[in-house]
């Protein structure tokens, strides 16, 4: 048996999950032993995994099972014709089951193994129940850190299971043991620098998550086949060089950094070379990246780890509401919990505080800098709205401390939302072509339809989302009524980003006048865009009408016949010429009306017209249902 | 043992990259070379193929590019006939460069999907994929995934996962060094003279210093602009001026911050290298 090197605990919590059968997500930065931990738990109870691996190809049949397509076409859809995928194999045999990368699969592809996880039984369409053996474990391993290519996980799946986490890195010490392990015939001298290099790419100033395990063990890969080169081919690579291939795209950099990554990476193997070492910083904590992660809905598991969180966030409310009693005695209610606090009762977390009393709250950020740690405990929403209050009286650190606090967030919901979005396209059949992901059960259902029992290409269809190429103009009115809606505006803008990635499309800001945001052949980052967007002014008055014309331009640079235009506002023109007679320019407009007690004079003209579409945008609004209506339905 | 001395006969300069290649082949750590149009990153990953004589499976990243055209699909007709099977597998570049223990040349990975990907993950540090209804296929001695990718600020292009930058070897490719590129354009251009293929070599990298521009050309502009000047000669600087607008203005991007438009700027820039 294998050495677990420092993930004693890990193990034991895994293992005692095993025994008692909940199901277990490992999390951790790539390369943190995720994968060896599995192995190490099949090899010491006994048991086969059954693994898959997430990507987006991954559908609920790949997950489950499959109709053989041959027994099908001769017997139907039957217990003989039905062969079980990874999941099904693991649950009736009682065997472990690997999801390797879960949140890389769609959202969709995971609630299959749900009910499985709650009830032990699964209802396989066209087939009916099946009952998990008593054996049955399931483990889900999940990559921390990494958003790009990845999906939200329902919150109930969470709920269902343990999370274990990898995310704090291994000692210095037990680091070099690994690489001892591994790499026996390198010069411990040569593995210690490798050591000291990982540890260090974490503690430089300009970086923000270093590099991986993974990153060490390529560097010593790396260097090995260096000293085995013949003598006479000897290679003129320095360290230096070595490490920069392996380090450099691996560490991440802040956003204010004025290093490049190989920069850095020179810096610090000449630091380590030298023995110039930076001291240790405080590290990332896990609870900072399980936010980045996973959003204010993923955090709040029932687990062990979760109670210590709860009870860490309201020491942390404890700690600032007596700061702020300190220091403002005008801060009553806050002195109150306080006092509470102290008097051990009950206290309420100041992510509830801060949907009750925003104005409370906004003024202890201003006046106490942002308590980092507690930020992470404020839902997007109460901070987005906070932020609105506050922004203009932010010191730019803190205002960037909170953008980069909601941007993440905000993104990753929109990522979410258009996905979801995408599937309220029609999908058509067509026929195959090499290559094209087909639809086995959509041929097998039309070749039993038409009687046929011999296969031909003729009979295999394949499933496209039909999806034309679309040319869109978001305007969005930045007066100081509509901008209260700032969080739906900002999703709704970061959403349409993500749908209209591939296509032409331009947003512009208007109040007195347009401000162009984003224009149609611009290449802009969502990140970038969406903080324009949170950053907007609400200006005076309001003028629909120039943002109008400012829209057509952007427009008329395509010859696209389809011609729409979203327009987010209170449509309560209070400057300019009068917009309706611009409206009739468009092919379709869609007048996204920001709630009013009173409608305005404006809406209800636009009702008498043909190309126009009115939506409500309210708190409540159903953002899928909204922006699918805007962009898939004519 | 490699022999690599093809590839170094072959590529101008470059001794550094090469070097990391040939440690990284020999190791069986995925390389990942970023560099900008035209600084030879598909060149060199071909190259290398070439030296290490092992199969080839070449894929370009684009839109429509998948994790099934990636790995491999099943032949429907097959299928219905036979079942899922590997007789029935028809495997994609990733799947057969693992099945044959080939060299994967992913070509601009990052102009296909971010999602896309995720399919060869598992195959860079495990050497293993998970075909659904198949089973694993695990990769043969051999077997050697090679990416290129450009600069992430490009139009067009995805971002990647870190879980993908985790696994690979980067060798990041600059510019040519002027020297180099003199050497590239005379080796590609017969007849050249060593006054054009400065003069083109110059002009190329003027495009890269001067503030106005935010991409410049490259190497393939200095070819094509040294193939141009030996037709027409080098007397007449309103000829000179007029072949290099042709052979550059779609080659740059201005930056944001001027007004001036790209043919204004090879106009000017042609006039700083003719004055020296």
């Amino acid at each position: 048996m294998e050495v677990l090197f420092g993930k004693e605990t890990v193990f034991q919590q895994l293992e005692e999950a095993y025994n008692s059968k909940i199901p277990v997500i490992i999390k951790g930065f790539s390369g943190s032993g995720k994968r060896f931990l599995i192995s190490y738990l099949e090899k010491k109870v006994k048991q086969k995994s059954f693994r898959t691996d997430g990507n987006d190809s991954l559908n609920t049949s790949r997950l489950l099972g499959w109709f053989d397509p041959v027994t099908t076409l001769k017997k139907g859809y039957c217990e003989e014709s039905f062969i079980p995928g990874p999941f099904l194999k693991a649950l009736k045999t009682g065997g472990i089951f690997f999801f390797q990368e879960v949140n890389r699969a769609p959202s969709e592809t995971v609630n299959v193994v749900l009910t499985a996880l709650d009830e032990k039984i699964v209802v396989v369409p066209k087939l009916g129940e099946i009952k998990a053996h008593p054996d049955f474990f399931a483990i889900f391993s999940v990559s921390e850190g990494d958003k790009i290519g990845t999906h939200l996980l329902p919150r109930a799946f969470y709920d269902r299971c343990i999370t274990l986490s990898l995310s704090l890195p291994p000692s210095n010490e037990t680091l070099e043991l690994i690489f001892k392990h591994h790499y026996p015939s390198i010069d411990p001298l040569l593995i210690n620098k490798v050591t000291k290099l990982l540890d260090q790419s974490w503690q430089h100033p300009q970086v923000e998550a270093g590099a991986s395990i993974n990153a060490g063990i390529q560097l010593l890969r790396l260097l090995q086949s260096q000293i085995s080169e013949p003598e006479n081919e000897l290679s003129s690579l320095s360290f230096l060089d070595i490490a920069v291939a392996s380090f450099a795209k691996k560490i991440v950099l802040v956003p204010t950094a004025d290093m490049t990554q190989t920069e850095v990476v020179q810096d610090l193997a000449r630091r380590v070379e030298t023995n110039r070492l930076f001291p240790p910083k405080k590290r990332f904590t896990p609870k900072d990246s399980d936010f980045t992660e996973w959003g204010s809905s993923g955090k709040r598991f029932q687990t062990l780890k979760d109670k210590e969180e709860q009870e860490e966030e309201i020491r942390l409310s404890a700690q600032i509401y007596q700061e702020l009693a300190k220091t403002q005695p005008s801060y009553q209610l806050l002195y109150e919990y306080a006092r509470m606090a102290v008097q051990g009762g009950a206290i309420t977390p100041l992510s509830t505080l801060s949907k009750a009393v925003p104005d409370t709250v906004s003024r202890a950020f201003i006046e106490l800098g942002v308590p980092a740690d507690l930020l992470l405990y404020i839902d997007e929403i109460a901070l987005s709205d906070i932020f609105l209050k506050i922004r203009g009286r932010l010191s730019d650190e803190v205002k960037q401390q909170l953008l980069k606090l909601l941007i993440p967030e905000i993104m990753q919901k929109a990522r979410v939302i258009s996905e979801r979005g995408k599937h309220s396209g029609t999908i058509k059949y067509l026929p195959y072509e090499p290559g094209k992901e087909w639809d086995i059960y959509e041929t097998i259902e039309r070749m039993l339809s038409l009687g046929e029992k011999k296969p031909s290409y003729d009979s295999i269809v394949c499933p496209e989302v039909d999806k034309r190429k679309k040319a869109v103009v978001l305007c969005i009115d930045s007066s100081t009524s509509v901008i209260q809606m700032m969080h739906r505006i900002t999703l709704t803008a970061a959403v349409l980003a993500h749908c209209l990635r591939d296509d032409h499309f331009a947003i512009i800001a208007f109040d007195t006048s347009p401000h162009i945001i984003k224009s149609i052949h611009q290449e802009r980052s969502i990140y970038s865009v969406v903080e324009d967007v949170l950053l907007l002014e609400s200006g005076g008055r309001t003028d629909i009408s120039s943002a109008l014309v400012e829209a057509k331009k952007q427009l008329a640079k395509l010859n696209q016949a389809e011609k729409k235009v979203i327009v987010i506002s209170d449509f309560e023109p209070t400057k300019g010429v009068e917009p309706i007679r611009n409206i009739h320019e468009f092919t379709d407009f869609r007048a996204v009306v920001t709630w009013r007690q009173k409608l305005s004079p404006m809406v209800k003209q636009l009702q008498g017209l043909r190309n126009v579409t009115i939506h409500n945008l309210s708190n409540s609004t159903n953002l899928v249902k909204l922006i699918s209506e805007m962009l898939f339905e004519s | 043992m490699v022999d690599l001395s093809p590839l170094k006969a072959n590529i101008i300069g470059r001794e550094k990259e090469i070097e990391i290649l040939s440690l990284s082949s020999k190791a069986g750590v995925p390389i990942l070379l970023e560099g900008d149009v035209g600084t030879g990153k598909t060149e060199l990953a071909k190259q290398l193929a070439d030296s290490l004589d092992r199969p080839f499976y070449r894929i370009d990243g684009n839109d429509s590019l998948n994790a099934i055209k990636i790995t491999g699909w099943f032949d429907p007709a097959l299928v219905l006939e036979k079942g899922f099977s590997m007789e029935t597998f028809v495997p994609g570049p990733l799947a057969g460069a693992m099945l044959n223990g080939g060299v994967f040349f992913f070509n601009e990975a990052n102009r296909a999907p971010s999602e896309s990907v995720n399919a060869v993950l598992s195959a860079l540090d495990e050497g293993v994929i998970y075909v659904p209804r198949l089973g694993a296929i695990k990769a043969k001695e051999g077997f050697l995934p090679i990416f290129t990718i450009n600069p992430r600020e490009h139009i067009g292009t995805n971002p990647l996962p870190r879980a993908f930058y985790d696994r690979c070897a980067w060798i990041n490719l600059e510019h040519q060094s002027i020297d180099d590129m003199i050497e590239i354009v005379k080796l590609r251009v017969p007849d050249v003279s060593d006054e054009i293929a400065l003069f083109s070599c110059q002009l190329v990298k003027m495009t890269w210093d001067h503030p106005d521009i935010e991409t410049g050309s490259s190497v393939r502009g200095a070819i094509q602009l040294a193939y141009l000047l030996t037709l027409r000669g080098m007397d007449d600087p309103e000829i000179i001026s007029q072949v290099a607008e042709s052979v550059i203005t779609k080659k740059i991007v201005s930056s944001p911050s001027t007004e001036k438009e790209e043919h204004i700027l090879v106009k000017e820039v042609v006039k700083m290298v003719l004055n020296g």
